[in-house]
């Protein structure tokens, strides 16, 4: 937040209720908490950075495993409109 | 998400479905369809409302989420990345058209399709969990039982549409 946003008490109170609006996410155990709360800061914030590159890894994880047989996976899909 | 749950302009909702029916009007002259379009796109809003109601019913028992209409603007973004979805499908359908050959062109396609497939699914999932957070004001655990249910009843629905030649991949 800008130093305007913060002096101004009206985007203060805005900012806070936006925050307290939702309870905070508790997944009951720590180390499970703490990891969810590093993800999903990360993808708060800019997400495709995150997705493409994970997307790509699983395509290749895909045709890794599945070798030729991921050409006749896209022909699928690509009739499923 | 936060904001979208707050608006109360449904003109949004409207130009959403209005590029939705486009699509079904113009995929009807890129390949034959069994069932008229306009029958796809009611469908597409009984997808789109039993999406909803089905979310509101489970936070109407753990008594969160009172006002119906977060729902209606949450659910109805979160279609945007099947819209982007069935619109390249149905552009590379034209530019591209499968089955695709086992080549090295063929291969390096595949590879950027399904990537593109899974990033726009990665997308929708996160998407549909914020709709269904925002929405319910549930929390993690609650949201995902939301998604196991919802999923046990989407399946044998795809399964039905599938059958019914109305759907291959389920507009949702």
């Amino acid at each position: 937040m800008n130093n305007a946003a913060t002096h101004n008490p009206k985007n203060w109170r805005s900012r806070m209720d936006d925050i307290l609006s939702l309870e905070p996410n508790d997944l009951m155990f720590q180390p499970l908490t703490t990891a969810y709360k590093l993800v999903t800061r990360r993808l708060k914030v800019w997400p495709f950075l995150y997705i493409i590159p994970l997307s790509f890894a699983a395509a290749a994880l895909l045709y890794a495993t599945f070798g030729s047989s991921v050409v006749k996976l896209t022909s699928l899909l690509q009739y499923g409109f | 998400m936060r904001e979208i749950a707050r608006e109360d302009d449904f003109l949004q909702i409207g130009i959403l479905f209005t590029i939705i029916l486009i699509y079904y009007l113009g995929v009807n002259t890129i390949r034959d369809t069994a069932w008229h379009p306009l029958i796809q796109f009611l469908f597409v809003g009984i997808n789109y409302t039993g999406t909803i109601f089905f979310t509101y019913i489970f936070a109407q028992i753990h008594r969160t989420g009172a006002s119906l209409r977060p729902y209606f603007f949450l659910f109805s973004y979160a279609m945007i990345p099947t819209i982007i979805w069935f619109y390249m499908n149905s552009l590379l359908y034209v530019a591209l058209p499968p089955p695709r050959n086992i080549t090295l062109t063929g291969k390096v396609f595949s590879l950027v399709f399904i990537t593109l497939s899974v990033s726009l699914l990665t997308w929708k999932i996160l998407l549909w969990y914020l709709a269904v957070r925002y929405a319910t004001r549930l929390k993690f655990y609650d949201i995902l039982l939301i998604g196991v249910l919802f999923f046990a009843f989407l399946l044998p629905y795809a399964l039905l549409l599938y059958n019914l030649s109305l759907f291959r991949i389920p507009f949702i």
